[in-house]
């Protein structure tokens, strides 16, 4: 493992097991968290960038698993890693680091806690589970949690159900849960897209504070261009279950290379380009099934720079446009030779 | 809360007032009234009665009166002095008849209830957990027989075998020496020990149902978004499932309780009818093809009654497992 | 839970394309999956058919007695004698009278010696085919005596005949009822769904109200207030009747719920905006939205008023005889001592075990179904 590295994924699959068949999902993606940095993952709904971060704990459905490929993840610089993905699904193992050093925040914070127990005692029963406390410390720790991440009155608070909480508390609630046992890396699961763009803002804003307070790296799940460039320091751009380009987040936007990427960001309306009248455009066509993937690179069918025979036959090797930006695509092949010759 | 509770009470006692209407309406179904009858029987029995005593009756019984007089009186009679008619057949006071049967009744009802509930719970949570594995299937095409053979059918299949296999009647609910006998701790392990037969027989289908409704709402919570959210907290399986979604599938299933006391109860009288036992299924059965009026309106009052409580306590229960409910008014 | 795996339509065939197929199509597809349905269904319609031809595939006809043959059970069809001598064409062993020496009564014994062959299309006593044919075609017979499947009641009628006659009542009566509490709750649940606010409130409580009490006590003393001097048709009528009363709550519920829901959907509010009659968007767009529902929603109903009308005429309150159904066979099984003696003539219970587990299987399949875009 690189130094600095955090954790590392390494040519990982996923399939789902459909009836019997074998669909793949997640075509063998590699991925790098180093320490203390955003790392968020970019594409449409059900380009596998959900079920990835639930792999990296292990919560994968029932009828989705990992096929092959290594999740190397150590807490710490100094520590040895573990390789996550041959675990026991349920096992010992996985949970002691489940909510203690890698933890989790859902897309919809309306559901992520049970309605018929209080919001202390859900908080409070991790705290319990990994830090061996007693139950009057652990409650201490989660008013102090609540706090923190901007519930006021934490001390009635811890008391309440969730129904009592708005869309936005909830969502506060659930970071305070996932920083209750200072993990090193919080997994964000598109966390912001289910509320207003308000409070969108608000939670940003303490997710990106907590992060620097308590030195956490975070893998940050989103479909949304804007949250990528308001938190994030590395981005992944992932199409049908590959990632298709991938690097810092100011080359990214300012050097786009990569066909997708290019008409993702020509998709949203940025307030500086009003004067040149520039169109705003969509992208052609619309996601497959993944019953329905084309074959070579998935995006062919709808990309402007398709080259026939090629492209439709094997997916592209990796270019190293530099050494911090990768792209997968034909049309970088020779960029590449040039760089290296 | 008090409000929930109060408004409850409120719909509790205006379905009582609902179903004393059905039955009295019943009482008043067919065609002739209670001196009619006792005219006809007297004819019968060669001693005539003159129209002026019918008449006389009548105006005693208070027969003469437009319905909802008669209905007053009825209901009154009942409420304040729990005088509920007189059975023509037996030549009692209906209370005094029902009073001796409706104990074995419940008897019967509650522990069918009870060990449905309690084979049906973990049976339906394992068989979610363990979704298709080869138990569930054993279990859910179980189920299915169970749901599809009538309960009478049911009875009649086992009394052929115990016939058969024990040679002995698996009927009624005492043997012989206990039959008369007065209560005694004897007779209560004698009625236990006869008790499994029509249990077994009330409550098949009503614990194969059970056992669908627990899967489906076990499975349903199950793929809640908090079953996974617990999950990344790192709860053990066992812990988790118990503590969330078994917890949660719960609700729905207390909640039907009251449904689940009435179907009970609406099986009673046909299989106290095929296993002739002393409660009152046979009693029911025969006011209504002797036509004993009150004795039947009766019977459906008090049938209806016990649901209508049963549905109420279930009300009361859900308040206690259900934060949501109990926030409600406040 | 929006995990994105759900969001995969479950089909496997690639070459089907989910999105260009119908709703009915979807349905389909979904409801072969569902192999207990397709096993309903085969249960189902082998009911149906011999509810239709009952009189054709009865060798004899429901009231007709068989002296040499009273109380007595199944006959067993063989290939081989017992000489272990096969036969193409399955006989039955012939049935000689004696009478018993203890009771005095007739009793038939199984003779070895002679065999009686199995033939079909034979011609046997005459009947009327749907009370409209005359012939006297059945489908089989034994040349030469008398064949009884399940054996035959204490008045020696042939319980297989009775059993096919009373599949036949039973099914329509399922039918006839479900038809009402159809027609019943599609109105009161359409009042409740349309009109809204209090009549809404009234409907639903009433529903509620039905369905807290206990039913069967209910309906009893209904069907025991009906007037004994009433002819079969009648009380066959009055009995569907009651009986439907039953069935209408869900169908009702269905009707307004899917109704409400459906008035707010976007589909209904983009038909609206681009110009479409109320009655076009009722008859294009919403009614084939719930009728799946309400598919699904018969298909339990019908169980439900089986055993209902099985219960009642089991008692003695429903049905009477001369009208055949399975309830009105078990009654004559209703006490020990005739199960003991005569063990089959709990056959006809069966019949009433496979028709509510076919429909159940088929209500099942019908209900995944139902919602083809559901997981």
């Amino acid at each position: 493992m690189k130094k600095g590295v955090l954790l590392e994924i390494r040519d990982l699959h996923i399939t789902l097991d459909f009836d019997g068949d074998d669909i793949p999902i997640v075509q063998g993606i590699d991925l790098e968290l180093p320490a203390g940095k955003v790392l968020a993952l970019v594409g449409e709904s059900g380009c596998g960038k959900s079920i990835t971060s639930q792999a990296l704990l292990r919560l994968l459905p029932r009828e989705v698993r990992i096929s092959s490929g290594e999740i190397n993840f150590r807490p710490t610089e100094d520590q040895s890693p573990i390789d996550i993905a041959p675990l026991n699904k349920d096992g010992k193992e996985i949970r002691s680091i489940r909510g203690n050093q890698m933890s989790m925040i859902f897309q919809e914070p309306m559901s992520s806690f049970s309605p018929i127990h209080k919001i202390g005692d859900q908080i409070g029963e991790v705290i319990q589970l990994h830090l061996k406390v007693t139950k009057a410390e652990a409650r201490r720790r989660v008013i102090d949690l609540l706090d923190k991440v901007g519930i006021p009155d934490p001390e009635q608070a811890v008391d309440q159900y969730p129904h009592s909480f708005s869309g936005g508390m909830r969502q506060r609630a659930m970071i305070a849960k996932s920083l209750a046992c200072n993990p090193s890396i919080l997994i964000a699961d598109e966390p912001t897209t289910a509320l207003d763009v308000t409070i969108q803002a608000q939670i940003l804003e303490i997710m990106r504070n907590l992060k620097d307070e308590l030195r956490m790296s975070m893998i940050f799940i989103t479909h949304d261009l804007g949250v990528v460039a308001q938190i994030a320091d590395e981005v992944a751009i992932m199409y049908m279950g590959r990632i298709v380009e991938k690097g810092p987040v100011s080359e990214i936007f300012n050097n786009p290379q990569h066909p997708y990427t290019v008409s993702l960001l020509s998709a949203i309306p940025r307030l500086g380009d009003l004067s040149d009248r520039r169109k705003l455009t969509s992208i052609r066509g619309s996601v497959p099934s993944l019953f329905e993937r084309p074959p070579g690179c998935a995006f062919h069918p709808r990309c402007d720079s398709f080259i026939p025979g090629r492209c439709d036959t094997q997916f592209p090797p990796t270019s190293q446009l530099s050494p911090i930006h990768e792209v997968h695509c034909f049309i970088h092949e020779n960029t590449e030779k040039e760089i290296s010759s | 809360m008090i409000r929930f509770v109060f408004s409850r009470f409120v719909y509790m006692v205006l379905t009582m007032a609902a179903v004393s209407v059905i039955a009295f309406i019943l009482i008043q179904l067919p065609p002739g009234d209670f001196a009619d009858s006792y005219a006809n029987k007297r004819q019968q029995a060669g001693a005539p009665i003159t129209t002026e005593e019918l008449d006389n009756m009548r105006h005693q019984l208070g027969l003469d009166q437009p319905w909802h007089i008669q209905y007053g009186s009825w209901v009154s009679n009942m409420v304040l002095r729990g005088d509920m008619g007189y059975s023509w057949e037996w030549r009692r006071p209906v209370a005094d008849v029902i009073g001796d049967r409706l104990p074995l009744t419940l008897a019967l009802a509650f522990s069918t209830l009870f060990l449905m509930y309690l084979i049906a719970i973990p049976i339906g949570i394992y068989s979610a957990v363990r979704q298709y594995s080869a138990t569930d299937h054993l279990f859910s095409t179980a189920g299915y027989v169970g749901l599809a053979t009538p309960n009478f059918l049911l009875a009649l299949i086992l009394m052929y075998l115990g016939q058969k296999w024990f040679g002995q009647s698996v009927g009624g609910l005492f043997s012989p020496e206990y039959q008369d006998a007065p209560w005694s701790w004897g007779r209560v392990g004698n009625l236990i020990e006869h008790l499994w037969v029509p249990v077994i027989v009330l409550g098949t289908a009503g614990t194969a149902y059970l056992i669908r409704t627990v899967r489906a709402s076990t499975l349903d919570e199950l793929d809640k978004m908090y079953v996974m959210a617990a999950r990344a907290g790192g709860l053990s399986p066992m812990r988790l499932l118990l503590k969330y979604p078994v917890r949660m599938a719960l609700n729905p299933i207390v909640a039907t309780l009251g449904w689940r006391l009435t179907y009970v109860i609406s099986g009673a009288p046909i299989v106290g009818v095929v296993m002739s036992l002393p409660d009152t299924g046979p009693l029911f059965l025969h006011s209504l093809l002797n036509q004993d009026m009150y004795l039947a309106g009766g019977m459906v009052l008090i049938y209806c009654a016990f649901t209508i409580i049963g549905t109420f306590i279930s009300d009361l229960l859900l308040i206690l497992i259900d934060p949501r409910i109990r926030m409600q008014g406040n | 839970m929006t995990s994105p795996v759900l969001a995969i339509p479950k089909l496997k065939k690639s070459n089907r394309r989910p999105e260009m197929a119908t709703q009915w199509q979807l349905m389909w597809w979904k409801f072969k999956k569902h192999h207990m349905a397709l096993v309903g269904m085969i249960m189902l319609s082998l009911l149906v058919f011999s509810a239709v031809f009952a009189e054709i595939l009865s060798p004899e006809i429901p009231t007709e007695r068989n002296n040499k043959y009273l109380a007595s059970g199944p006959m067993g069809i063989h290939f081989f004698d017992s000489e272990w001598n096969f036969h193409l064409r399955p006989f039955v062993y012939s049935r000689s009278t004696k009478r018993d020496p203890v009771t005095l009564r007739k009793i038939a014994v199984v003779d070895e010696t002679k065999l009686w062959p199995i033939e079909f299309f034979v011609t046997g006593s005459p009947y009327k085919f749907w009370g409209l044919v005359e012939t006297d075609i059945h489908f089989f017979g034994a040349k030469g005596g008398f064949v009884h499947l399940f054996g035959t009641d204490s008045l020696g009628r042939d319980v297989f005949s009775r059993s096919l006659y009373a599949t036949r009542i039973s099914l329509s009566v399922g039918l006839v009822g479900v038809t009402f509490a159809f027609i019943l709750g599609a109105i009161i649940g359409g009042i409740a769904g349309y009109f809204g606010g209090i009549i809404d409130n009234l409907i639903m409580r009433l529903i509620e109200f039905i369905r807290s009490i206990p039913t069967l006590p209910l309906w009893l003393a209904l069907s025991a207030a009906l007037p004994r001097e009433w002819s079969s048709l009648q009380v066959y009528l009055a009995i569907t009747v009651i009986l439907a009363m039953i069935g209408w709550t869900h169908l009702a519920r269905t009707v307004r719920s899917k109704l409400l829901a459906l008035r707010e959907e976007d589909f209904t509010v983009a038909a609206r905006l681009s110009g479409c009659t109320d009655m076009r968007i009722i008859l294009r767009h919403l009614l084939p939205a719930f009728m799946s529902y309400m598919i699904v929603d018969v298909t339990i109903a019908f169980p439900e008023i089986l055993l209902a009308e099985t219960s009642l005429s089991f008692l003695g309150l429903g049905l009477r005889e001369p009208a055949e159904s399975w309830g009105v066979l078990l009654f004559a099984a209703q006490n020990v001592r005739s199960i003991s003696h005569m063990p089959w003539l709990l056959i006809p219970g069966l019949f009433i075990i496979v028709a509510v587990l076919a429909f159940n299987f088929v209500g099942d399949g019908m209900r995944d179904a139902a919602d083809p875009y559901s997981k």
